[in-house]
Protein backbone atom coordinates (compact mmCIF):
# COMPACT_ATOMS: atom_id res chain seq x y z
CA UNK A 1 0.00 0.00 0.00
CA UNK A 2 1.03 3.61 -0.46
CA UNK A 3 2.25 6.07 2.09
CA UNK A 4 0.06 8.98 3.10
CA UNK A 5 1.35 12.28 4.40
CA UNK A 6 -0.18 13.98 7.45
CA UNK A 7 -1.59 16.66 5.14
CA UNK A 8 -3.79 13.97 3.57
CA UNK A 9 -4.98 12.79 7.00
CA UNK A 10 -8.74 12.99 7.27
CA UNK A 11 -11.50 11.29 9.19
CA UNK A 12 -12.07 7.62 8.27
CA UNK A 13 -8.67 7.26 6.56
CA UNK A 14 -7.20 3.82 7.36
CA UNK A 15 -3.52 3.77 8.31
CA UNK A 16 -1.10 1.34 9.92
CA UNK A 17 -0.04 2.22 13.48
CA UNK A 18 2.40 -0.07 15.32
CA UNK A 19 1.66 -2.81 12.79
CA UNK A 20 -2.09 -2.64 13.36
CA UNK A 21 -4.74 -1.36 10.93
CA UNK A 22 -6.39 1.75 12.38
CA UNK A 23 -8.94 4.33 11.32
CA UNK A 24 -8.53 8.07 11.91
CA UNK A 25 -11.41 9.33 14.06
CA UNK A 26 -10.21 12.89 14.51
CA UNK A 27 -7.28 14.92 13.21
CA UNK A 28 -6.10 18.17 14.78
CA UNK A 29 -3.33 20.49 13.59
CA UNK A 30 -1.19 21.62 16.54
CA UNK A 31 1.49 24.28 16.15
CA UNK A 32 2.99 26.71 18.62
CA UNK A 33 3.48 30.13 16.99
CA UNK A 34 7.21 29.70 16.62
CA UNK A 35 7.46 25.93 16.83
CA UNK A 36 7.20 22.84 14.66
CA UNK A 37 3.82 21.68 13.44
CA UNK A 38 2.24 18.38 14.52
CA UNK A 39 -0.94 16.49 13.78
CA UNK A 40 -2.65 15.11 16.85
CA UNK A 41 -4.91 12.29 15.70
CA UNK A 42 -7.38 10.04 17.46
CA UNK A 43 -7.27 6.61 15.93
CA UNK A 44 -9.38 3.52 16.35
CA UNK A 45 -7.66 0.17 16.18
CA UNK A 46 -9.76 -1.78 13.68
CA UNK A 47 -8.93 -5.12 15.29
CA UNK A 48 -9.60 -4.48 18.96
CA UNK A 49 -11.71 -1.31 18.64
CA UNK A 50 -9.57 0.68 21.10
CA UNK A 51 -9.27 4.42 20.48
CA UNK A 52 -5.92 6.04 21.20
CA UNK A 53 -4.27 9.41 20.56
CA UNK A 54 -1.13 9.68 18.51
CA UNK A 55 0.91 12.68 17.44
CA UNK A 56 2.68 12.86 14.08
CA UNK A 57 5.14 15.48 12.97
CA UNK A 58 3.41 17.38 10.17
CA UNK A 59 4.78 16.23 6.83
CA UNK A 60 5.61 12.74 8.13
CA UNK A 61 3.97 9.79 6.47
CA UNK A 62 2.08 6.73 7.57
CA UNK A 63 1.48 3.53 5.66
CA UNK A 64 -2.03 3.23 4.34
CA UNK A 65 -3.78 0.14 5.71
CA UNK A 66 -4.87 -2.41 3.11
CA UNK A 67 -8.52 -2.46 4.10
CA UNK A 68 -11.24 -3.54 1.70
CA UNK A 69 -14.95 -3.86 2.32
CA UNK A 70 -17.08 -6.51 0.67
CA UNK A 71 -20.78 -7.28 0.91
CA UNK A 72 -21.22 -10.96 1.77
CA UNK A 73 -24.14 -13.22 2.53
CA UNK A 74 -24.23 -15.27 5.73
CA UNK A 75 -24.63 -18.99 4.94
CA UNK A 76 -24.19 -21.07 8.11
CA UNK A 77 -22.15 -21.57 11.25
CA UNK A 78 -20.60 -24.59 12.93
CA UNK A 79 -20.51 -22.70 16.22
CA UNK A 80 -16.85 -21.75 15.96
CA UNK A 81 -16.70 -20.13 12.55
CA UNK A 82 -19.22 -18.32 10.38
CA UNK A 83 -19.29 -18.97 6.66
CA UNK A 84 -20.12 -16.12 4.28
CA UNK A 85 -20.36 -15.98 0.52
CA UNK A 86 -19.35 -13.14 -1.76
CA UNK A 87 -22.54 -12.33 -3.67
CA UNK A 88 -20.57 -11.47 -6.84
CA UNK A 89 -17.78 -14.07 -7.00
CA UNK A 90 -19.61 -16.79 -4.98
CA UNK A 91 -16.35 -17.25 -3.11
CA UNK A 92 -16.78 -18.40 0.48
CA UNK A 93 -14.88 -17.29 3.60
CA UNK A 94 -14.92 -18.57 7.15
CA UNK A 95 -14.80 -15.94 9.85
CA UNK A 96 -13.76 -17.02 13.33
CA UNK A 97 -16.18 -16.17 16.15
CA UNK A 98 -13.86 -13.63 17.82
CA UNK A 99 -13.73 -11.55 14.62
CA UNK A 100 -17.54 -11.49 14.55
CA UNK A 101 -17.49 -9.35 17.71
CA UNK A 102 -21.17 -9.80 18.52
CA UNK A 103 -22.45 -9.39 14.94
CA UNK A 104 -23.39 -13.08 14.91
CA UNK A 105 -26.35 -12.59 17.24
CA UNK A 106 -28.28 -10.69 14.52
CA UNK A 107 -27.67 -13.04 11.61
CA UNK A 108 -30.27 -15.07 9.78
CA UNK A 109 -29.45 -17.26 6.84
CA UNK A 110 -28.82 -15.07 3.73
CA UNK A 111 -28.39 -11.84 5.75
CA UNK A 112 -26.07 -9.53 3.82
CA UNK A 113 -23.24 -8.05 5.87
CA UNK A 114 -20.46 -5.57 5.19
CA UNK A 115 -17.17 -7.35 5.88
CA UNK A 116 -13.84 -5.57 6.27
CA UNK A 117 -10.67 -7.35 5.29
CA UNK A 118 -7.15 -6.37 6.24
CA UNK A 119 -5.30 -8.02 3.37
CA UNK A 120 -6.94 -11.49 3.32
CA UNK A 121 -7.86 -11.39 6.96
CA UNK A 122 -11.47 -10.58 7.86
CA UNK A 123 -11.40 -8.10 10.77
CA UNK A 124 -14.96 -6.92 11.17
CA UNK A 125 -18.50 -7.86 10.24
CA UNK A 126 -21.20 -5.19 10.13
CA UNK A 127 -24.76 -6.51 9.92
CA UNK A 128 -27.55 -4.38 8.36
CA UNK A 129 -28.39 -1.45 10.65
CA UNK A 130 -31.96 -2.72 11.08
CA UNK A 131 -33.04 -6.34 11.33
CA UNK A 132 -36.65 -7.56 11.55
CA UNK A 133 -36.68 -10.63 13.81
CA UNK A 134 -39.39 -12.84 15.31
CA UNK A 135 -39.71 -13.07 19.09
CA UNK A 136 -39.26 -16.73 20.05
CA UNK A 137 -39.69 -16.28 23.77
CA UNK A 138 -41.03 -13.61 26.13
CA UNK A 139 -43.41 -13.37 29.10
CA UNK A 140 -47.08 -13.15 27.97
CA UNK A 141 -48.15 -9.73 26.71
CA UNK A 142 -49.80 -7.19 28.98
CA UNK A 143 -52.84 -6.14 26.97
CA UNK A 144 -53.45 -2.48 26.44
CA UNK A 145 -50.09 -1.37 27.82
CA UNK A 146 -48.68 0.40 24.77
CA UNK A 147 -46.12 2.51 26.63
CA UNK A 148 -42.58 1.99 25.37
CA UNK A 149 -40.96 3.06 28.62
CA UNK A 150 -41.59 -0.13 30.60
CA UNK A 151 -39.89 -3.16 29.06
CA UNK A 152 -39.35 -6.87 29.49
CA UNK A 153 -36.78 -9.30 28.12
CA UNK A 154 -37.40 -11.10 24.85
CA UNK A 155 -35.40 -13.65 22.89
CA UNK A 156 -35.48 -13.38 19.10
CA UNK A 157 -35.06 -16.06 16.45
CA UNK A 158 -31.28 -15.50 16.15
CA UNK A 159 -30.86 -16.14 19.88
CA UNK A 160 -30.21 -12.51 20.82
CA UNK A 161 -31.89 -11.13 23.92
CA UNK A 162 -33.38 -7.64 23.80
CA UNK A 163 -35.72 -5.42 25.80
CA UNK A 164 -39.18 -4.94 24.35
CA UNK A 165 -42.37 -3.13 25.48
CA UNK A 166 -44.86 -5.13 27.54
CA UNK A 167 -47.55 -5.38 24.85
CA UNK A 168 -45.42 -7.61 22.59
CA UNK A 169 -45.86 -11.35 22.45
CA UNK A 170 -44.14 -14.50 21.20
CA UNK A 171 -44.38 -14.88 17.43
CA UNK A 172 -44.47 -11.13 16.77
CA UNK A 173 -41.82 -9.53 14.60
CA UNK A 174 -39.78 -6.55 15.83
CA UNK A 175 -37.43 -4.09 14.18
CA UNK A 176 -34.07 -3.88 15.99
CA UNK A 177 -31.22 -1.37 15.64
CA UNK A 178 -28.16 -3.65 15.49
CA UNK A 179 -25.77 -0.80 16.39
CA UNK A 180 -27.31 -0.45 19.83
CA UNK A 181 -29.22 -3.73 20.13
CA UNK A 182 -32.36 -1.73 20.90
CA UNK A 183 -35.97 -2.37 19.94
CA UNK A 184 -37.20 0.25 17.44
CA UNK A 185 -40.79 -0.69 16.62
CA UNK A 186 -43.09 -3.55 15.84
CA UNK A 187 -42.48 -4.91 12.33
CA UNK A 188 -44.91 -6.51 9.91
CA UNK B 1 -20.15 33.07 27.01
CA UNK B 2 -19.19 29.40 27.15
CA UNK B 3 -22.70 28.12 27.89
CA UNK B 4 -22.99 24.89 25.88
CA UNK B 5 -26.76 25.32 25.65
CA UNK B 6 -26.38 28.68 23.95
CA UNK B 7 -27.65 28.78 20.40
CA UNK B 8 -24.85 28.86 17.81
CA UNK B 9 -24.16 32.40 16.63
CA UNK B 10 -25.15 33.33 13.14
CA UNK B 11 -22.48 34.53 10.73
CA UNK B 12 -23.97 38.02 10.92
CA UNK B 13 -23.67 38.05 14.72
CA UNK B 14 -20.01 37.02 14.42
CA UNK B 15 -19.46 39.76 11.80
CA UNK B 16 -21.07 42.36 14.08
CA UNK B 17 -18.92 41.29 17.02
CA UNK B 18 -15.77 41.45 14.89
CA UNK B 19 -16.70 44.92 13.64
CA UNK B 20 -17.37 46.21 17.17
CA UNK B 21 -14.09 44.65 18.38
CA UNK B 22 -12.14 46.39 15.61
CA UNK B 23 -13.63 49.72 16.68
CA UNK B 24 -12.76 49.02 20.32
CA UNK B 25 -9.22 48.01 19.33
CA UNK B 26 -8.64 51.21 17.32
CA UNK B 27 -10.06 53.34 20.15
CA UNK B 28 -7.77 51.56 22.62
CA UNK B 29 -4.65 52.54 20.67
CA UNK B 30 -5.83 56.00 19.63
CA UNK B 31 -6.60 56.92 23.26
CA UNK B 32 -3.10 55.81 24.18
CA UNK B 33 -1.47 57.83 21.43
CA UNK B 34 -0.35 54.84 19.36
CA UNK B 35 -0.25 55.58 15.63
CA UNK B 36 -1.97 53.26 13.16
CA UNK B 37 0.06 52.39 10.08
CA UNK B 38 -0.37 50.12 7.09
CA UNK B 39 2.54 48.04 5.80
CA UNK B 40 2.81 45.86 2.68
CA UNK B 41 1.17 42.45 2.63
CA UNK B 42 3.29 41.57 -0.40
CA UNK B 43 7.01 42.29 -0.20
CA UNK B 44 10.37 41.18 -1.56
CA UNK B 45 11.52 40.37 1.97
CA UNK B 46 9.99 38.13 4.59
CA UNK B 47 10.50 37.58 8.28
CA UNK B 48 12.86 34.65 8.75
CA UNK B 49 11.83 32.00 11.18
CA UNK B 50 12.63 28.29 11.23
CA UNK B 51 9.05 27.09 11.52
CA UNK B 52 7.08 29.83 9.77
CA UNK B 53 6.38 29.06 6.14
CA UNK B 54 5.32 31.72 3.67
CA UNK B 55 3.37 31.97 0.45
CA UNK B 56 5.40 33.28 -2.45
CA UNK B 57 4.29 35.06 -5.62
CA UNK B 58 5.90 36.51 -8.73
CA UNK B 59 5.67 40.02 -10.17
CA UNK B 60 5.08 40.35 -13.93
CA UNK B 61 5.96 43.90 -14.95
CA UNK B 62 5.61 43.11 -18.67
CA UNK B 63 2.35 41.25 -18.56
CA UNK B 64 1.66 37.84 -17.17
CA UNK B 65 3.37 34.90 -18.86
CA UNK B 66 3.81 31.38 -17.52
CA UNK B 67 7.29 30.91 -16.06
CA UNK B 68 8.24 34.59 -16.46
CA UNK B 69 8.13 37.37 -13.93
CA UNK B 70 10.78 38.84 -11.74
CA UNK B 71 11.94 37.71 -8.35
CA UNK B 72 10.08 36.14 -5.53
CA UNK B 73 7.67 38.14 -3.46
CA UNK B 74 6.20 36.99 -0.21
CA UNK B 75 2.88 37.37 1.52
CA UNK B 76 3.95 38.57 4.95
CA UNK B 77 3.93 36.12 7.86
CA UNK B 78 3.90 39.13 10.20
CA UNK B 79 4.23 42.93 9.88
CA UNK B 80 7.25 42.85 12.21
CA UNK B 81 9.99 43.67 9.63
CA UNK B 82 8.14 46.69 8.23
CA UNK B 83 7.06 48.02 11.61
CA UNK B 84 10.67 47.74 12.80
CA UNK B 85 11.85 49.58 9.68
CA UNK B 86 9.53 52.46 10.61
CA UNK B 87 10.74 52.44 14.21
CA UNK B 88 14.36 52.60 12.99
CA UNK B 89 13.38 55.67 10.96
CA UNK B 90 12.23 57.45 14.11
CA UNK B 91 8.50 56.67 14.09
CA UNK B 92 6.68 56.88 17.43
CA UNK B 93 4.62 54.08 19.07
CA UNK B 94 2.92 52.10 16.27
CA UNK B 95 0.13 49.64 15.78
CA UNK B 96 -1.25 47.72 12.87
CA UNK B 97 -4.30 45.53 12.43
CA UNK B 98 -3.45 43.43 9.42
CA UNK B 99 -3.81 40.17 7.59
CA UNK B 100 -0.87 37.80 7.94
CA UNK B 101 -0.29 34.61 5.95
CA UNK B 102 1.30 31.37 7.08
CA UNK B 103 1.60 28.48 4.69
CA UNK B 104 0.59 25.01 5.81
CA UNK B 105 -1.23 26.18 8.94
CA UNK B 106 -4.85 25.08 8.90
CA UNK B 107 -6.76 23.53 11.76
CA UNK B 108 -8.98 24.22 14.75
CA UNK B 109 -6.82 27.17 15.80
CA UNK B 110 -5.05 28.08 12.58
CA UNK B 111 -6.15 29.64 9.34
CA UNK B 112 -3.49 30.26 6.66
CA UNK B 113 -4.76 33.86 6.33
CA UNK B 114 -5.55 35.47 9.65
CA UNK B 115 -5.77 38.82 11.41
CA UNK B 116 -2.95 40.02 13.63
CA UNK B 117 -2.88 43.02 15.93
CA UNK B 118 0.74 44.05 16.38
CA UNK B 119 2.06 47.05 18.25
CA UNK B 120 5.30 48.57 19.52
CA UNK B 121 5.97 50.80 22.50
CA UNK B 122 9.20 52.84 22.56
CA UNK B 123 11.26 52.78 25.76
CA UNK B 124 8.89 50.25 27.31
CA UNK B 125 10.18 47.24 29.20
CA UNK B 126 8.64 43.80 28.87
CA UNK B 127 6.54 43.97 32.04
CA UNK B 128 4.66 47.10 30.91
CA UNK B 129 4.13 45.51 27.48
CA UNK B 130 2.69 42.35 29.04
CA UNK B 131 0.35 44.41 31.22
CA UNK B 132 -0.92 46.40 28.27
CA UNK B 133 -1.38 43.22 26.23
CA UNK B 134 -3.52 41.76 29.03
CA UNK B 135 -5.57 45.00 29.04
CA UNK B 136 -6.11 44.56 25.32
CA UNK B 137 -7.16 40.91 25.74
CA UNK B 138 -9.63 41.89 28.46
CA UNK B 139 -11.01 44.63 26.23
CA UNK B 140 -11.82 42.21 23.39
CA UNK B 141 -12.37 38.86 25.13
CA UNK B 142 -13.54 39.96 28.57
CA UNK B 143 -12.03 39.99 32.05
CA UNK B 144 -10.43 36.86 33.48
CA UNK B 145 -7.96 36.38 36.32
CA UNK B 146 -4.29 36.25 35.33
CA UNK B 147 -1.92 33.48 36.36
CA UNK B 148 1.76 34.06 35.73
CA UNK B 149 4.58 31.53 35.41
CA UNK B 150 8.15 31.77 34.39
CA UNK B 151 8.64 29.37 31.50
CA UNK B 152 10.68 26.90 33.54
CA UNK B 153 8.17 27.14 36.40
CA UNK B 154 5.32 26.21 34.04
CA UNK B 155 7.21 23.03 33.08
CA UNK B 156 7.95 22.17 36.70
CA UNK B 157 4.35 22.75 37.76
CA UNK B 158 2.62 20.98 34.86
CA UNK B 159 5.15 18.27 33.98
CA UNK B 160 7.41 18.01 37.02
CA UNK B 161 10.51 18.58 34.93
CA UNK B 162 13.03 21.42 34.70
CA UNK B 163 13.91 21.25 31.01
CA UNK B 164 16.90 23.59 31.16
CA UNK B 165 18.63 21.36 33.71
CA UNK B 166 17.64 18.03 32.21
CA UNK B 167 19.73 16.36 29.53
CA UNK B 168 18.38 15.85 26.02
CA UNK B 169 18.18 12.05 26.37
CA UNK B 170 16.00 12.27 29.49
CA UNK B 171 13.70 14.79 27.82
CA UNK B 172 13.41 12.50 24.80
CA UNK B 173 12.26 9.68 27.11
CA UNK B 174 9.27 11.69 28.31
CA UNK B 175 6.01 9.76 27.81
CA UNK B 176 4.63 12.57 25.59
CA UNK B 177 7.43 11.76 23.11
CA UNK B 178 7.84 7.98 23.47
CA UNK B 179 4.13 7.18 23.34
CA UNK B 180 3.94 8.89 19.96
CA UNK B 181 6.82 6.94 18.49
CA UNK B 182 8.78 10.20 18.13
CA UNK B 183 12.53 10.26 18.58
CA UNK B 184 15.65 12.40 18.46
CA UNK B 185 15.49 12.86 14.68
CA UNK B 186 12.09 14.54 15.02
CA UNK B 187 13.61 17.26 17.16
CA UNK B 188 16.69 18.70 15.43
CA UNK B 189 17.13 21.45 18.05
CA UNK B 190 16.59 21.33 21.80
CA UNK B 191 14.16 24.19 21.24
CA UNK B 192 12.03 21.76 19.21
CA UNK B 193 11.75 19.44 22.22
CA UNK B 194 10.80 22.41 24.42
CA UNK B 195 8.14 23.49 21.93
CA UNK B 196 6.72 19.97 21.76
CA UNK B 197 6.58 19.52 25.53
CA UNK B 198 5.03 22.97 25.78
CA UNK B 199 2.29 22.30 23.22
CA UNK B 200 1.62 18.65 24.14
CA UNK B 201 2.39 18.68 27.85
CA UNK B 202 2.05 22.14 29.37
CA UNK B 203 -0.59 23.88 27.23
CA UNK B 204 -3.31 21.21 27.57
CA UNK B 205 -3.03 21.66 31.36
CA UNK B 206 -3.46 25.45 31.38
CA UNK B 207 -6.68 26.74 32.90
CA UNK B 208 -9.15 27.89 30.21
CA UNK B 209 -10.92 30.24 32.62
CA UNK B 210 -7.88 32.50 33.14
CA UNK B 211 -5.24 34.29 31.12
CA UNK B 212 -1.89 32.57 31.62
CA UNK B 213 1.15 34.77 31.16
CA UNK B 214 4.39 32.86 30.61
CA UNK B 215 7.69 34.77 30.56
CA UNK B 216 11.44 34.18 30.93
CA UNK B 217 11.75 31.89 27.94
CA UNK B 218 15.09 30.15 27.39
CA UNK B 219 17.44 32.02 25.07
CA UNK B 220 17.09 29.21 22.48
CA UNK B 221 13.46 30.41 22.14
CA UNK B 222 14.29 34.11 22.11
CA UNK B 223 13.08 34.61 18.49
CA UNK B 224 13.63 38.39 18.16
CA UNK B 225 13.71 39.26 21.85
CA UNK B 226 16.80 40.35 23.74
CA UNK B 227 18.61 38.34 26.37
CA UNK B 228 17.80 38.96 30.03
CA UNK B 229 20.47 41.42 31.28
CA UNK B 230 21.15 39.45 34.49
CA UNK B 231 20.48 35.95 33.16
CA UNK B 232 21.90 35.63 29.64
CA UNK B 233 20.41 32.12 29.36
CA UNK B 234 16.92 33.65 29.41
CA UNK B 235 15.08 35.83 26.91
CA UNK B 236 12.84 38.85 27.51
CA UNK B 237 9.85 37.23 25.86
CA UNK B 238 6.32 36.50 27.07
CA UNK B 239 3.34 34.62 25.76
CA UNK B 240 -0.30 34.83 26.80
CA UNK B 241 -2.59 31.81 26.70
CA UNK B 242 -6.13 31.01 27.66
CA UNK B 243 -6.21 27.28 28.25
CA UNK B 244 -4.08 25.88 25.44
CA UNK B 245 -5.04 28.72 23.09
CA UNK B 246 -2.00 30.86 22.32
CA UNK B 247 -3.14 34.48 22.07
CA UNK B 248 -0.14 36.78 22.10
CA UNK B 249 3.63 36.75 21.82
CA UNK B 250 5.68 39.72 23.03
CA UNK B 251 9.33 40.74 23.17
CA UNK B 252 11.51 43.36 24.64
CA UNK B 253 12.99 43.77 21.21
CA UNK B 254 16.51 42.79 20.31
CA UNK B 255 18.48 45.95 19.41
CA UNK B 256 21.91 44.65 18.38
CA UNK B 257 22.04 44.50 14.56
CA UNK B 258 24.86 41.95 14.43
CA UNK B 259 22.87 39.65 16.70
CA UNK B 260 19.86 40.00 14.35
CA UNK B 261 22.14 39.04 11.46
CA UNK B 262 23.49 36.05 13.38
CA UNK B 263 20.01 34.80 14.38
CA UNK B 264 18.65 35.19 10.83
CA UNK B 265 21.62 33.18 9.54
CA UNK B 266 20.94 30.47 12.18
CA UNK B 267 17.31 30.31 11.03
CA UNK B 268 18.45 30.05 7.41
CA UNK B 269 20.80 27.17 8.25
CA UNK B 270 18.08 25.40 10.22
CA UNK B 271 15.65 25.85 7.33
CA UNK B 272 18.24 24.50 4.91
CA UNK B 273 18.69 21.40 7.09
CA UNK B 274 14.90 20.93 7.03
CA UNK B 275 14.97 21.33 3.22
CA UNK B 276 12.72 24.36 3.42
CA UNK B 277 13.09 27.33 1.07
CA UNK B 278 15.61 29.85 2.43
CA UNK B 279 14.98 33.40 1.30
CA UNK B 280 17.82 35.87 1.73
CA UNK B 281 17.97 37.78 4.97
CA UNK B 282 16.01 41.02 4.64
CA UNK B 283 18.75 43.58 3.93
CA UNK B 284 16.33 46.55 3.92
CA UNK B 285 15.62 45.71 7.54
CA UNK B 286 19.17 44.76 8.51
CA UNK B 287 20.64 47.98 7.04
CA UNK B 288 18.25 50.09 9.09
CA UNK B 289 18.90 48.00 12.20
CA UNK B 290 22.60 48.81 11.71
CA UNK B 291 22.10 52.49 10.91
CA UNK B 292 20.32 54.41 12.46
CA UNK B 293 19.38 51.36 14.54
CA UNK B 294 16.26 50.21 16.38
CA UNK B 295 15.34 52.37 19.38
CA UNK B 296 14.72 50.64 22.71
CA UNK B 297 11.19 49.20 22.48
CA UNK B 298 8.89 46.31 23.25
CA UNK B 299 6.42 44.81 20.84
CA UNK B 300 3.66 42.21 20.75
CA UNK B 301 1.55 40.35 18.22
CA UNK B 302 -1.93 39.20 19.19
CA UNK B 303 -4.10 36.79 17.20
CA UNK B 304 -7.30 38.77 16.67
CA UNK B 305 -9.34 35.80 15.44
CA UNK B 306 -8.34 33.82 18.51
CA UNK B 307 -9.53 36.63 20.79
CA UNK B 308 -12.84 36.48 18.93
CA UNK B 309 -12.95 32.70 19.52
CA UNK B 310 -12.32 33.29 23.20
CA UNK B 311 -14.84 36.12 23.50
CA UNK B 312 -17.62 34.11 21.83
CA UNK B 313 -16.67 30.69 23.22
CA UNK B 314 -16.03 29.28 19.73
CA UNK B 315 -14.26 25.93 19.46
CA UNK B 316 -12.82 26.47 16.01
CA UNK B 317 -11.22 29.49 14.37
CA UNK B 318 -13.41 28.66 11.38
CA UNK B 319 -16.44 29.85 13.35
CA UNK B 320 -14.72 33.20 13.96
CA UNK B 321 -14.13 33.84 10.24
CA UNK B 322 -16.62 34.82 7.57
CA UNK B 323 -14.69 32.91 4.91
CA UNK B 324 -12.64 30.17 6.58
CA UNK B 325 -9.99 28.25 4.66
CA UNK B 326 -11.55 25.85 2.17
CA UNK B 327 -14.61 28.07 1.82
CA UNK B 328 -12.73 31.16 0.69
Amino acid sequence: MGMVSTNEFRKRLRIMVDGQPCMIVDNEFVKPGKGQAFNRVRIKNLINGRVIERTYKSGDTAEEADITNTTMQFLYTNGEAYTFMDTKSYEQVEIPKDAMDGAEKWLLENTECDISFWGDKPISVTPPIFMNLVITYTEPAVKGDTANSVTKKATVETGAEINVPLFLDQGMKVKIDTRTGEYVERAK
Amino acid sequence: MNDPLRKPLSLLEVARFRAASLVRARDFFTERGVLEVETPLLSGGVSLDVHLDFFSARFHPEGWREGAGSGDFYLQTSPEPHLKRLLCQGFPDLFQITKAFRNGEAGLRHNPEFTLVEWYRRDWELKAMADETLDFCRLIAGPRPVIQYHWEEAFRTMLGVDPLHTDRQTLLSRPEILENGLSSRDFPADADIFDFLMSHGVEPKLDPSVYTLIDQFPISQAAQSQAHPQHPGLALRFEIFSGGLEIGNGYQELIDASEYRRRFEDYRQARKALQKPCPKADESLLNLLEQPGLPACSGVAVGFDRLIMLALGLKSIRQALLFPWGEN
